[in-house]
């Protein structure tokens, strides 16, 4: 469904600078179709800027990135338009357009991408509330006016909008309390299940990393240190690996 | 993935009715599908069976049609769904998440909507007003703390606030009035001319630019130019809670933000009005000479003969008026500001609006007390 080569996102020999700094250099990473892959790194290796790298935020130096088979330096304007249809975006504090409501932030990527009566549009915003366990009444409030969780999952309503393939999350547990986010990952979890997504989740939450995720892979020195199941990965002989993995944070999930 | 289509197709006999669906059940293909949903008729008599094995891939937009579908069939007698298991998953995420969207509340009716606008606007510029007058208060205050004790004087930024506000300002400022003064004294020269009264236009040139114009294009100019920076810097400060953290650091943002502002541009407005004062003459005298072949002593003496001794100072005199106005009002929208990129925007056009308002009003005022005590 996503691609023929099996894999949602190649990325190959990346290399990203931000003014003289380098960011990544030679960075490869596959994520495979209908897995859930957590992105993990101490901070400023250059999480979020892999992931806006990968839909296209960010231009990189050198390097090619595949998402569904399709080299994305090489798509034409509608061809990338297409592509970023079937990805959904979920930015550190939500990024809510703030002169809209949280209802018309949710219909916007509806209405940009697929004619929809009004009607539905807003039966589909009110259902996406729900599934990101907000109240209808939320929709007509402002973002402004809500909680920096509560913005957090309305941005998650906003990327599931158009039940996107490949789902890209940029901490999206962070600030949120303990239950919220395991309802969270449940969420993620039940539809990643139901309707074959794709996730990729720059995260610090170890819990989630425990709950959800198929693979992990962890960014250091400018490159992907190691990537495989949880069990692989924590037994990497790397400082910050097993500083992350066995340190004290980690020990209420490990017992 | 476009080309490939969703169906749904109703068969049977009597007494059994028959309702397939297959293909691609996605956001794509829901407003196709739709019509076909809306204008199924059902038989409430007959056996009804819903056929979702064929369908391919539903999204939570195709199960969500797929659940009004259903809940059209439930109020009839009997029927029965078939499907595969992955429409199953996902109607049964949808039917679940369906019910608790499903509460709606009763719109009221437009006119109690209207009514409830003009009140709640109502209420609103009465909160503003009264915060307005707090706000200039709440200056005063801290003016008077200050001017106790001067060791809480924040020099440097007030330094920093003339050099940006007003410093920065001298050459669109000297530009506009040499220009202001040609336009004057050359209008001038011809509408005096017909008269032959040609000398006075000199005249003319002394009493507008020094009364009127020096200042108020001045206070014109400033007011777009620095009470929107005002407005914008503090605005967008209180959205990225550096308002919030000034206090918890113990630091007062009327000291640090406003008084700054507010004595800075006070400094340097009627600086900046001698300028314009200066440049406009100069733009006038230009036009008499060469025009009207005014020599610049003879200018001088006339100039100077046209003056009473307050002509000069009426002008001078509005300036720092005009400058608490621009700030006070620049600082006040800026803190106004509330979450929003819009609301930014809102309150910067505000504070300009509002100033240059104000600042027409207060002229006015003062031609008025000058006239009534006879300068």
């Amino acid at each position: 469904m996503s691609s023929t080569n099996g894999y949602s996102i190649n990325v190959n020999d990346l290399v990203v600078r931000l003014g003289n700094f380098t960011i990544h250099d030679g960075l490869s990473l596959q994520v495979r179709n209908g897995e859930i892959i957590a992105v993990v790194g101490a901070s400023g290796t250059g999480k979020s800027v892999l992931l806006k790298t990968i839909i296209g935020l960010i231009k990189p130096v050198n390097g090619t990135i595949e998402i569904f088979g399709r080299n994305s330096n090489q798509l034409s304007s509608k061809e990338a338009h297409e592509v970023r249809r079937r990805c959904g975006v979920l930015f550190q504090d939500g990024a809510l357009f703030g002169s809209l409501t949280v209802n018309e932030n949710i219909q916007i990527p509806i209405k940009e991408h697929v004619k929809l009566p009004q009607k539905t549009r807003e039966e589909l915003s009110a259902l996406k509330l729900s599934m990101v366990g907000l109240d209808r009444d939320v929709g007509n409030k402002y973002p402004s006016e809500l909680s920096g969780g509560m913005r957090k999952r309305v941005g998650l309503a906003r990327a599931l909008a158009l039940d996107p393939e490949l789902l890209f999350l940029d901490e999206p547990t962070a600030g949120l309390d303990p239950i919220g986010a395991a309802a969270f990952d449940q969420l993620l979890l039940e539809l990643q299940k139901n309707l074959h997504l794709t996730v990729f989740i720059v995260t610090h939450d170890l819990d989630t990393i425990y709950t959800v995720s198929n693979r992990v892979a962890v960014l250091g020195e400018k490159k992907l240190l190691v990537s495989g199941s949880l069990e692989e990965v924590s037994a990497f002989d790397h400082p910050w690996v097993q500083d992350y993995f066995h340190g004290d944070r980690s020990r209420v999930i490990n017992h | 993935m476009k080309n490939q289509k969703g169906w749904l197709q109703v068969g049977g006999a009597d007494r059994t009715m028959q309702i397939s669906a297959g293909g691609f059940w996605t956001i794509d293909h829901v407003s196709d599908l739709q019509p076909a949903v809306d204008g199924l008729v059902i038989d409430r008599t007959a056996d009804t069976e819903v056929d979702f094995r064929k369908i391919e891939r539903m999204d939570t937009a195709g199960a969500y049609l797929a659940e009004q579908l259903l809940s059209r069939l439930d109020d009839s007698t009997s029927h029965q769904v078939l499907s595969n298991q992955h429409v199953d998953s996902i109607l049964e995420t949808v039917s679940r998440y369906k019910a608790s969207a499903a509460v709606r509340k009763p719109r009221p009716n437009a006119l109690i909507k209207i009514i409830e606008r003009i009140g709640k606007a109502t209420l609103e510029a009465l909160d503003l007003a009264a915060c307005f007058v707090v706000f200039i208060g709440d200056i005063t205050r801290h003016l008077i703390a200050t001017i106790v004790r001067p060791a809480r004087f924040r020099f440097s930024l007030t330094m920093t606030q003339i050099e940006l506000s007003g410093f920065n300002a001298i050459p669109i400022i000297s530009l506009i009035s040499f220009l202001i003064g040609i336009v004057i004294a050359y209008q001038g020269a011809l509408q005096l001319g017909k008269l032959g009264a040609e000398i006075y236009t000199i005249d003319l040139l002394a009493v507008t630019i020094l009364r009127e114009m020096g200042i108020l294009l001045s206070a014109i100019v400033i007011a777009g130019r620095s009470g929107s920076t005002f407005a914008a810097e503090i605005g967008s400060m209180k959205i990225n809670e550096e308002l919030d953290a000034m206090y918890t650091i113990g630091m007062n943002p009327m000291e640090v933000l406003v008084l700054p502002r507010v004595i800075g541009l006070t400094i340097s407005l009627p600086i900046l009005t001698l300028i314009a004062n200066f440049f406009g003459v100069i733009g006038g005298g230009l036009i008499v000479w060469l025009v009207m072949d005014v020599s610049p002593t003879m200018f001088t003496n006339q100039f100077v003969s046209s003056l009473s001794p307050w002509t000069f100072w009426v002008g001078l005199i509005k300036a720092p008026v005009f400058a608490a106005i621009i700030a006070v009002i620049g600082c006040y929208e800026g803190m106004q500001v509330s979450g929003s990129a819009e609301s930014l925007g809102t309150h910067t056009t505000r504070a300009v609006v509002e100033s240059i308002f104000l600042i027409i009003v207060f002229d006015a005022l003062f031609s008025i007390f000058f006239g009534v005590i006879g300068i």
